[in-house]
This record gives structure tokens, sequence and C-alpha cells, in this order.
């Protein structure tokens, strides 16, 4: 439990501080009028909010691992296809650099589930799967899981990837790695 | 005067890096310590900005490589990183960084930082 935390706090703190700081480095760069083009400057400071949000929300989340009256988060119908598309959405700037994402789905998917943490931890996976994937990243949401596959593999996984997994089989899902494909399967 | 800054958050990097070329440094960039310790044999930068949490050779490590090379170890570091513990802080600076500068930070300080270095001409020794 001990050491689930540190490697929580290491893995979340770091998260929440970079893109902490590329808010406050952005910010200044538009104030200082450093930047050629401040509306893209400020589309950055806006995905670097929103994945502040999902990482503060994942340290809370490790953090509850700690509680010994653990809470009861509301079980709620989860449409993956719609929240997939809508973290690749939101993160088109911040990904610039890493794998191209395509995403395939033949129409919604949807489970009932911990919606808080689920939701929080299996973006923490999309994030991950999109930076360590190599060159490109293809997701398809089928049935009842998504395949994230990398025909080149995925490297560098942080310290923290068996704690996301973890964290998400404590709502049921369970998450295969294999070198080049990720198969996440709902309950 | 060359600067050399890694870090395997792009979206930061490239950032940092803006702010450091509009105040004149010549910026090189680096995604691991790995490629970060390669650059600076090649570039022989003046001063090398690491993130302390990165792929392939974290910032700590590659400072220590810096520190063992003939030819790098005078060149000023820098250690900017998520870590703020006072053992972080402590760990950097054992393994020979001159500064350790905590995220979220002003990119104004690090490179007030930066100028320090020249302005006092510091290296490891002194």
């Amino acid at each position: 439990m001990k050491e689930d935390l540190r490697l929580a706090y290491e893995y979340f703190s770091h998260h929440i501080r970079t893109s902490s700081s590329t808010i406050v480095a952005t910010l200044e760069a538009v104030k200082d009028g450093l930047a050629d083009n401040a509306d893209d400057m400020l589309a950055l400071v806006t995905e670097s909010g929103f994945l502040l949000d999902i990482f503060d929300r994942g340290m809370c989340a490790a953090m509850s691992l700690a509680s010994p009256e653990k809470e009861v988060d509301a079980v709620e119908e989860i449409d993956v296809v719609r929240l997939t598309r809508h973290f690749f959405d939101h993160t088109r700037i911040s990904r610039e650099g890493l794998a191209d994402v395509d995403i395939a789905s033949t129409g919604p998917v949807r489970f009932s589930v911990n919606g808080y943490l689920f939701k929080v931890m299996y973006q923490v996976l999309l994030w991950e799967a999109a930076r360590c994937a190599r060159k490109s990243l293809h997701v398809s949401v089928h049935g009842d899981g998504v395949a994230l596959e990398s025909g080149d593999g995925f490297a560098d996984l942080p310290k923290a990837m068996d704690l996301i997994i973890r964290m998400l089989a404590s709502t049921g899902v369970s998450v295969d790695m294999q070198p080049s494909r990720w198969r996440v399967t709902f309950p | 005067m060359k600067v050399l800054i890694a870090d395997d958050e792009l979206r930061l990097r490239k950032v940092v890096s803006l702010h450091l070329k509009k105040a004149g440094f010549e910026v090189f960039e680096a995604g691991n310590g790995r490629t970060a310790v390669e650059l600076a044999k090649a570039v022989m930068p003046d001063v090398i900005v690491l993130d302390v949490m990165m792929p392939e050779l974290d910032g700590v490590a590659a400072c220590q490589e810096i520190r063992s090379d003939a030819k790098l170890r005078d060149i000023p570091v820098v250690l900017l990183t998520a870590k703020a513990a006072s053992a972080d802080i402590a760990a950097g600076l054992d393994a020979g960084a001159n500064e350790y500068i905590t995220k979220p930070f002003s990119p104004k300080d690090l490179i007030k930082t930066i100028n320090g270095f020249f302005e006092t001409g510091t290296s490891p020794q002194d």
C-alpha cells in the first residue's frame, strides 16, 4: 500500500506539475508577445487544463486507496466511444510529436461501472497508450472492449502502469498488455 | 550562448524553448536523458537543463554521466523537475547539479538562473 501511494504520488504529481508549468509558461509567452499565434497558445493552455483535471482526479482516486472506509461511487452508464473520442479530441496539441491516433467503432458501446474511477483511469490509460506507442496508435472500440494497437509496439511505460491497471481492475475492467496490443475488457 | 533542454513532455519543452530563444539563446532539445547526453557531446552547450523524470535515462542519472565525462563535466546543469521533496533535491545536488528548480516555475526564473551562470562563470568546481 505504501509503495502504491508513493508511485501514485510521483506519477500524478509529475503530470500535475508539468501541466501547471505548461500553463504558466504559455500564458507568460502570450503576455510577453512571444507567440506568433496567441490562439494556438491559448488552446494549449486549455488542453493542459484538461489534462491537469484528469491527473488531479487520478491523484484523488489513488489516494482513496489508503482510505479505511472506501467511498462507493455512483454506478453510471458510460458510452466508451464518446469518452474515447472526447479524450483524443481534447488532447490534439498535447499529442504533437506522439503517435498518430485513429479510432474505429461501429456505434455506441455502453456499460455500467463506477463512473468516476473508470473515466479517470481509462483516460490515463489512453494517455499512456498515445505517449508510449511507437509511430501510430489504432484504437478500436467494439462490443465488450477496446483494443489499443501499435504496430511498432509500446515503449517507456511508466512505473505506475501496474497501479493504473489494478485501479481499473477494481471497477471490473481488465487490461491485457501484449507487446503491440493492449486489450481493455469491460465487465 | 547554447542551452540544451531535455524534457519528455513536448508541449512544455516547446514553450520553454520559445522563451529561451526569445531571450537570445541558441536552443537544442532532447526528449530523454540518453539523447541529452549524446546531444551534449555533439553541440557542447553552455548550460544543460534536465527534467528528472524522463524515459531511457532520468535527469539525475544523466547529470551523473555529464559529471563523469571529461568533456562535459564543467557545464552547468539545472535540474527542472516535479520532484519537490527535500530528499529529491539533495539527490539532484549530490549528482552534481548546480541548480534545482521545481515545477511549476516561471520561465523568467529559469532564464535568470541561466544568465547567472554566465555572469559568475559558474562551474561544478566553484
